[in-house]
This record gives structure tokens, sequence and C-alpha cells, in this order.
């Protein structure tokens, strides 16, 4: 047990020290006596947790590693090591972290405005459209797309088709206009009929 | 009197359309909505001006059901338009034009020829470029 602080003295200065109340001086009081090997058992409970609040305080220069040690006398002390704090990596690690973020928001963002752009475009081209499929509407122009060009391109050709009979039509009607006999060009009517 | 004017208005307006539509595509409305077959309506736009060009209606369906009521339409309608009906061993293929002022309308159904099914009710609507 340390002589220069009797146990009841340690008891009201941890009264106080958990009511906000101690001062600077009086805390290093404390860390100091928890931090010796011949705390009593009755004081033991509190040991690890001045202990902390000791390493807390001794590691206020960032710039570099803080470790506490057992000094000569018993004591704690606060040994300033030169190893640099790990703020380089960890400053390389954000820079990495920030670039990762604003590759995410750039490819989301793109993402997303194409899709606004490609529904709008297919609005301008194809809005109204609808498919009932068995019984269920849909009017998702994204995933109509490939039966509206189905659609469009059965369309062409029955298109196709009919301009095609209709030159059809129109050249038999020119071979029959030229037909002056009214029996031929009645055999040849049949014919082409047929 | 304003109330009048507008009523008068939305009559004449749904007269008009229930003209525009005739009985084949009251018919293809009618079969679009059952759960045993597929209808696609297509608006086709000019993207600069957004005004409708062509309007294509798909109506496939799979069994033969609707066959008789639609062959029907077919053979009424085909008294307002040119009427063309092309038969192979496989498929037939009945096609009415009609044609007015401001659109061009193009009627086709398809079916198979042996056995009347899997047919394909097609309904194109082109609008003319002066409208």
């Amino acid at each position: 047990m340390d002589s220069r602080y009797s146990e009841s003295e340690i008891k009201k200065l941890i009264e106080r020290f958990m009511e906000g109340d101690t001062s600077l001086e009086e805390e290093h009081r404390l860390y100091d006596f928890f931090t010796r090997e011949d705390v009593p058992d009755s004081l033991v409970e509190y040991k690890d947790m001045f202990a902390d609040f000791a390493a807390i305080e001794c590691g206020n220069d960032v710039s570099t590693v803080a470790e506490t040690s057992v000094h000569e006398d018993g004591g704690l002390q606060c040994v300033q090591t030169n190893r640099p704090l790990h703020r380089i990596s960890m400053g390389s690690f954000r820079k990495w972290a920030v670039a990762a973020a604003a590759s995410i928001v750039v490819v989301l963002g793109t993402s997303l405005l194409y899709d606004h752009y490609e529904e709008e475009r297919l609005e301008r081209m194809y809005g109204g459209s609808y498919m009932v499929v068995n019984g269920t509407r849909i009017d998702n122009l994204r995933e109509m797309q490939p039966e509206i060009e189905n659609v469009l391109a059965h369309a062409d050709e029955i298109e196709n088709r009919l301009m095609a009979s209709e030159r059809i039509r129109m050249a038999e009607q020119t071979v029959l206009n030229g037909i002056a006999d009214e029996a031929e060009r009645e055999r040849i009517r049949r014919i082409l009929d047929e | 009197m304003r109330r009048w004017v507008i009523l008068t208005l939305v009559f004449f307006g749904m007269v008009i359309n229930g003209n525009a539509q005739n009985k084949i595509d009251e018919i293809v409305e009618d079969f679009s909505a059952p759960g045993t077959s597929t209808f696609s309506s297509v608006v086709e736009r000019n993207p600069k001006t957004r005004k409708v060009v062509k309007v294509v209606k798909v109506l496939q369906l799979a069994n033969i059901s609707g066959f008789p009521a639609i062959k029907d339409a077919f053979d009424e309608e085909g008294k307002n338009g040119n009427l063309l009906t092309q038969t192979d061993r496989e498929t037939t293929t009945v096609t009415i034009t009609q044609e007015n002022k401001s659109e061009i309308r193009i009627y086709s159904f398809s079916y198979e020829t042996r056995t009347k099914r899997n047919g394909v009710v097609t309904i194109i609507i082109k609008y003319k470029k002066n409208n």
C-alpha cells in the first residue's frame, strides 16, 4: 500500500472523481495510486478503470505513440515513443475510401442518368404502349421493349406483304387491260385467280 | 347554358369515337383481357413532336374459342374495305384495308389452315401526315 495515501483518502477521491469534482492534480494522484502493485483488495476493482484513464491521459500527444510504464519509484510514467502514429496509413486509407465512394457515386449517378434518359427516350417514341399477358397488364416500356420491336417488325411485314400484293394486282390488271379479246381476257383472268 | 354545350360536345365526342371502332376493334378488345391471350398495343410516335405515327395492336390467341367470332367480324368488315385472303397448306391470312382522309387501317387475321388454332389478329392504324 502506498504510504502517501490512506485508503479512506483514496475512497474519497474516487467518490469526488465520480462526481467530476476532482482537480487534475487529484486525478493524477489517483492514476499514480492505481498503477502501483500494492492496491488494497477493497480498491482492486477500480485498478483497471484508472489504468485506462491514465493511458488516455498519457496519449494526449497524438503525433507519436504514447505508452504508460511504471517508474522506478512505483509511480506512473508516461513514455512518448518516436514511433509515429498510423496516421499516414489511415490518411491513405481515407484517400482510398473517398476515391472509392466517389467512384461509386459517379457510377450510380451515371447509371441513374442513363436510366432516366432511356425512359424519356422510350416515352417519346412509344408512350402509351402497353401489353396484357394472361390477364396482367404491363406498362413498363423498358420491360416491353423487345415486344414493341417484335410488334413493329410484324406490322412492317404485313404492310410490305400488302404492298407486294397490291403491285401484283395492278400488274395483272395492266396485263388484262391489254387483252382486246373478251373471251381470252376472261380465260387469262381465271388462270391468274387460280 | 355552358354546361349544356359541354355535355353536347362530350356526347358527340363519344358518338364519333364509338363510330371509329368497328367490329374487329371491339372483338380484339373483348379478347385482350382474358387469361388465355397475349395482347400488345404499341404506339409509335415521332420522337421530335411526340405525335402518334402508328398504332399497332396484336392479339395472340392460343385456343380456338375465339375463332368463329373473329372470323365473323372479318367477314363483316371485309365489306367495308379491300379484302385479301391468302391460303396455303399451313397458314390462312385474311387482310382488310380501310382508308379515310385521316388514317389507313389494316386488319390482319392469320391462323393455322387445318386446325384453325394459334390465331393472330393484327390491327395497324397509320395516321396520315397532314393530320
